[in-house]
């Protein structure tokens, strides 16, 4: 059973070093074109051509001038219809499995874990930290505005994903180092900081938990109450309560589930259709 | 209906591929610029394409084949001498970049000399100079009166003296440089900066150097020279002098 538990946990992790790979590979590359080398079969693709978040703030410049906003290109429109599907069927996968700074910062919190033990991803009162959590909309439309009126990708001047792999170039700015920093450190204290305060990507993909097709699911007749699902919880949403998880912030991490940290089977699973106790309230 | 870790991972692998895969076989899939600017929507110039559009990104030939202007043009234009077709615009903002006090030359002046020699509308920032050779261009073509002319004499500058003016600064100002590696955007002039001697240089090259500002990879290119064999050698030249 316990053996089961970790291999479902190493799903995951193989997912996000192998999407982690494929982008430091691509922007390896790009790079290397800069100065006179080629990888063969890599191509020369920039971060931007591959950040499905680049799709989205070109949208109005798309439909207002029928072009991308600078560095931006098909592949990123592709992306991001591919993401919004994902989102569509099983909420924001992209930022537990899939994004690569996500994945970053959750390597970090293993060693603020460390440091901190039961303190760590619990210094902040949750009453005021969940109003904090839609300060990434604020973010998000700043973004969307600022590059929809300047048609330049402002932003990365201050993303940390962009940082994170272009640290070494010349391309970056002071505030990209700084924003990078501060996210790093905080990350020794709460899980996922940028996710859940400022990622502005996050803040969007976080609406389809709202009307996903696959959501968590707690069937509430063999649920013990152990609140097991709610200390695992990395954006700390309370899942003991709720027969069905809506909260923006759920990354569909599946560490909640029966799968990982519920000691009872079949009792938080990602399943669509309607949660168990929902049916038999319908029922009765 | 249920999805465990098992699937889901297998549904985000296999929509990643099968859209991107997917795209790829129609053709949709694009990580670079169509280098096809955008068409002017509204008034007189309706339809055609539109000089604001062009991006750095975009080379001479790109520009020549969008505009139908004739590729020798654009290269006499902004002094480019070698390696003409594959130039990209955004390369002038290197050669020139703290040349001149209150100007650049740069896309954005490519911009507005396609958009001067077809007649069509710009609106150019005001840092934006042009090339002497730029100017003289478009007056020799009639592409623009006397009038226009004067006017924008007033932010066209000598590329000879630029040119001169660039290396006479890349002297002073390259020196103090603590990245003294060649990588694709290294000129000839950017390692004379560096304290090697021109006669150095074209004993490694094995001819004269004719152009200071071509980048040592687009003359390896244009000469068909594998770059990293020349990039070694000279890097041991910059190498033996002093920062």
């Amino acid at each position: 059973m316990a053996k089961d538990k970790k291999k479902s946990a190493r799903i995951r992790l193989v997912v996000q070093i192998l999407f982690f790979l494929v982008v430091t590979l691509i922007v390896t590359a790009h790079n290397l074109v800069e100065i006179g080398v080629e990888i063969p079969l890599i191509g020369s693709a920039s971060i931007h051509s591959i950040c499905p978040f680049g799709g989205v703030v070109s949208i109005y410049e798309f439909f207002v001038s029928g072009s991308f906003v600078k560095k931006i290109h098909e592949s990123s429109f592709i992306l991001m219809a591919i993401v919004f599907l994902l989102s569509l069927l099983a909420g924001p996968v992209f930022c537990g499995w899939v994004c690569p700074f996500g994945s970053f910062q959750e390597w970090i919190a293993k060693l603020g874990k460390k440091i901190f033990k039961k303190r760590f991803n619990h210094f902040i009162p949750y009453k005021i930290d969940k109003y904090l959590r839609f300060l990434r909309y604020v973010v998000l439309v700043w973004v969307i505005y600022m590059t929809a009126t300047s048609g330049q990708l402002l932003f990365q001047n201050i993303d940390p994903f962009y940082t994170l792999f272009n640290f070494y170039t010349s391309e970056m700015a002071i505030s990209g180092y700084i924003v990078f920093g501060v996210i790093v450190v905080l990350g020794f204290f709460v899980e996922r900081p940028f996710c859940k305060y400022a990622c502005p990507y996050g803040a969007l993909l976080g609406i389809f938990n709202l009307f996903r097709l696959f959501g968590i699911k707690r069937n509430a007749a063999t649920c013990i109450d152990c609140k097991a699902c709610d200390k695992i919880c990395p954006m700390n949403i309370p899942i003991s309560d709720k027969s069905t998880i809506r909260n923006h912030q759920c990354i569909t991490c599946m560490k909640c589930s029966s799968e990982q940290s519920c000691p009872v089977p079949d009792t938080l699973n990602l399943e669509a259709g309607k949660a168990k106790k929902e049916a038999k309230d319908d029922a009765a | 209906m249920r999805l465990n870790s098992g699937i889901l991972a297998v549904l985000i692998i296999s929509l990643f591929a099968l859209g991107i895969g997917g795209t790829m076989a129609f053709n949709l899939w694009h990580t670079e610029s169509s280098k096809n600017p955008v068409l002017i929507k509204e008034g007189e110039f309706a339809g055609l394409p539109n000089p604001s559009d062009i991006r750095g990104s975009y080379t001479l030939e790109d520009i020549s084949n969008a505009f139908n202007i004739p590729i020798n043009d654009l290269a006499q234009a902004f002094g480019v001498s070698e390696n003409k077709a594959a130039f990209q615009v955004k390369q002038l903002e290197e050669i020139y970049e703290n040349t001149l006090k209150d100007f650049e030359i740069g896309t954005d002046s490519v911009r507005l000399f396609t958009a001067l020699y077809l007649g069509l509308p710009h609106t150019a920032e005001s840092t934006t100079a042009l090339p002497q050779t730029a100017l003289d261009l478009l007056v020799a073509k009639n592409k623009i009166n006397d009038i226009k002319a004067a006017e924008f004499q007033k932010i066209s500058f000598d590329l000879t003296n630029i040119q001169k003016q660039d290396s006479e600064t890349s002297n002073t100002h390259d020196s103090t440089l603590e990245d003294r590696t060649i990588k694709g955007k290294t000129t000839f002039y950017d390692l004379i900066s560096w304290g090697v001697s021109q006669r150095e240089i074209e004993e490694v090259v094995g001819e004269k150097i004719v152009s200071g500002s071509t980048t040592i990879r687009d003359w390896a290119m244009k000469k068909n020279l594998e770059f990293l064999d020349y990039k070694e050698k000279l890097q041991q030249l910059v190498d033996k002098t002093e920062p």
